[in-house]
């Protein structure tokens, strides 16, 4: 069952000061589908349009065109209210995105007093439930933030998001920020509450190793469009796009030949997304691009058991 | 091989209001010209502080001692600030974490470098100055650097920063290079570069480098050797194929099963459980003791010292026998 299902989705920025109406074309065309249970990682470099995907998801910039359905109900159609009741999101610094004057019940409790009524002893009972069940102990109820170490803060991040009881989940770098010992633990409380609430995750990540462990299905996107779609499995164990092969050979994790000895990318930079190259946008940096790549601009097909922008076969 | 760099028993501390933190204890450790030290930990493990000795940059508050801290035969303990500004910079090189918060906003690049080349080779006169910070830039892949010379660090991205950085640390040709976490703040694409351009004027200047990092993967592809840090001391190095490989010390290889492996997906990861002892009151005995899985009652009262283990050491009493991880 689709919980989440986006159709051609676009966010454009307006250039401040710009008279001719340029914009940056932040998501550019994208569509997905994430069912239920099921755990969607998007990749790609800084600049890609990762962020302002999940911003658009939640509504907190407005969508330029597209739809966005969660469940049967269309994102036109539904409150503010209700749609944070469905999707939640948790962010990359847990310091940062936590309030520092206010107490931890208060932060967790926070999305609840907003979206019902709820008296302060039932808060400070919800927020005590959810402590234990992120894995916090109880005595943390009345501390600040800056109490807690890193890993804890990044728990409560992820408490704040489950008071509501959402659907989806969407997780912005949930671990960047983290030590590799306390990633881990962050990983496998998320895969522990996949199992135990059904939850959906859309797992931003720019660390391939970990959007590997987690996710079922990945989205790969450049300039706000997208490169690759499919399983994770064929995604990283096979990859076809030359630009998921850039991104498995960089990270030194595959231990592929094939993506051992990808040649390198031809330049090192991101293309100017304001201005972004004719034809297909990665062909400036593609080391396998032919003539037709810098004239005409790929469509996302299926080839090989998944969705793929590229001209070759 | 001429040994460059030489530690002994390093021990670094601060006074705080609520008083001493130990922040490093008991380091030892050599560096030999042309090789690269890759340092591992967690964060607060003492890693950067131990950088910043080196390179006479801790603050004031800091308490250093030392048996031996010394460059190419130069003890650093006791020269005041005229001798390190021979050192620092000219000899030991220093690329710090974010580049775009260590490049003063202020200037532009060529004035950047350029700085690093007045104060340390007053022989250049204003011409060479320009084609040396020219070729700099060269080296280190800037394209179309004539164009770049006026630039200032906002409108350059963070891989042409990290650069930029890395043209100023080599400016003098250094014999020590030292990188502290030089990749983290960038993308994995830009990480690649980094690293094969670090690895590239490794080779062609033949500057022997500390690479401190948090990410395994990294480290596993361009070291020689290996220390893992933790609490501020030295429990296990050696060269970085047996220490990935066979890890001997719980820590380290609880570090290492924590990386989400590429082809093992539904096992649940290892995590290391409960958090870095506190700096201000240190248990008695092993630092790790608390977290690890392997330990005894003794633990927790002695504390291991490091011992000597054909060519690797080992700072703990009940090592583990591992039969090497598989890729």
């Amino acid at each position: 069952m689709s919980v989440l299902r986006v159709e051609h989705l676009k966010t454009y920025y307006p250039v401040i000061g710009n008279r001719d109406g340029d914009v940056v074309k932040a998501v550019n065309n994208l569509s997905f589908d994430l069912k239920e249970n099921q755990t969607l990682g998007i990749v790609g470099e800084s600049g890609c349009g990762k962020s302002t995907l999940a911003k658009t998801l939640m509504g907190l910039e407005s969508k330029t065109d597209g739809k966005i359905f969660f469940g049967e109900k269309d994102s036109d159609n539904i409150s503010a209210k209700e749609r944070y009741q469905y999707i939640q999101m948790v962010f990359q610094d847990p310091l940062d995105s936590l309030n520092p004057r206010k107490k931890a019940w208060e932060i967790i409790t926070d999305p609840l007093m907003i979206n019902k009524k709820v008296s302060k002893n039932e808060c400070i009972k919800k927020a005590a439930e959810l402590m234990e069940l992120v894995g916090l102990r109880s005595e943390g109820l009345h501390k600040y933030p800056h109490m807690f170490s890193g890993g804890q803060r990044q728990r409560l991040g992820i408490a704040r998001a489950l008071v509501l009881n959402p659907k989806v989940l969407i997780l912005d770098e949930p671990v960047s920020a983290l030590d590799v010992s306390i990633q881990a633990q962050i990983l496998n409380l998320l895969k522990d509450l996949q199992r135990k609430m059904k939850l959906s995750y859309i797992f931003i990540s720019h660390d391939l190793s970990v959007v590997n462990y987690i996710a079922d299905e990945t989205l790969v996107m450049y300039l706000g469009r997208a490169c690759e779609y499919g399983t994770s499995e064929l995604i990283f164990g096979k990859p076809f796009h030359p630009y998921t092969k850039t991104l498995l050979k960089s990270a030194h994790i595959s231990s592929s030949e094939d993506i051992k000895n990808f040649p390198k990318l031809l330049d090192t930079e991101l293309p100017s997304p304001l201005n972004p190259p004719p034809g297909c946008f990665f062909h400036t940096r593609c080391p396998v691009a032919k003539e037709e790549c810098s004239n005409f601009a790929p469509m996302l097909e299926e080839k090989k058991e998944r969705q793929v922008s590229c001209f070759l076969d | 091989m001429e040994k460059l760099l030489d530690v002994k028993n390093l021990s670094i501390s601060f006074e705080t209001k609520k008083g001493i933190a130990h922040a490093v204890r008991n380091v030892s450790f050599e560096v030999y010209e042309g090789e690269t030290l890759g340092v591992v930990g967690e964060s607060g493990c003492g890693k950067s502080i131990t950088n910043l000795a080196i390179m006479g940059l801790l603050p004031e508050n800091a308490i250093v001692k030392a048996d031996r801290l010394s460059f190419k035969g130069t003890e650093l303990l006791n020269l005041n600030e005229k001798s390190w500004q021979q050192i620092r910079g000219e000899k030991i090189g220093i690329i710090f974490q974010d580049p775009m918060s260590s490049l003063n906003p202020c200037y532009t690049v060529e004035y950047q470098i350029d700085e690093v080349l007045k104060i340390h080779k007053p022989e250049l006169n204003k011409e060479l100055r320009k084609k040396k910070v020219l070729s700099l830039l060269k080296d280190v892949g800037i394209p179309a650097p004539n164009e770049r010379l006026k630039s200032y660090p906002h409108e350059l991205s963070g891989g042409m920063s990290q650069r930029v950085m890395i043209a100023m640390a080599i400016a003098c040709d250094p014999k020590l290079l030292i990188a502290d976490e030089p990749t983290t703040a960038l993308d994995v694409t830009v990480q690649g570069q980094i690293l094969d351009l670090l690895s590239k004027l490794q080779k062609t200047k033949g500057m022997a480098v500390i690479f401190v990092s948090h990410d395994l993967s990294v480290v596993r592809d361009i070291t020689d050797k290996i220390q893992v840090m933790y609490a501020g001391e030295v429990i296990e190095s050696g060269s970085t194929e047996e220490v990935i490989h066979e890890p001997r010390h719980p820590y380290t290889k609880g570090l290492l099963d924590s990386i989400p492996n590429f082809h093992k997906k539904n096992t649940e990861l290892y995590s290391i459980p409960g958090i870095v002892p506190d700096l201000l009151n240190r248990p008695n005995g092993c630092q790790f003791a608390k977290r690890c899985f392997n330990r005894s009652d003794d633990c927790e009262v002695t504390l291991p010292s490091i011992e000597q283990l054909d060519n690797r050491s080992l700072r703990c009493l009940h090592p583990v026998v591992t039969e090497g991880i598989k890729e």
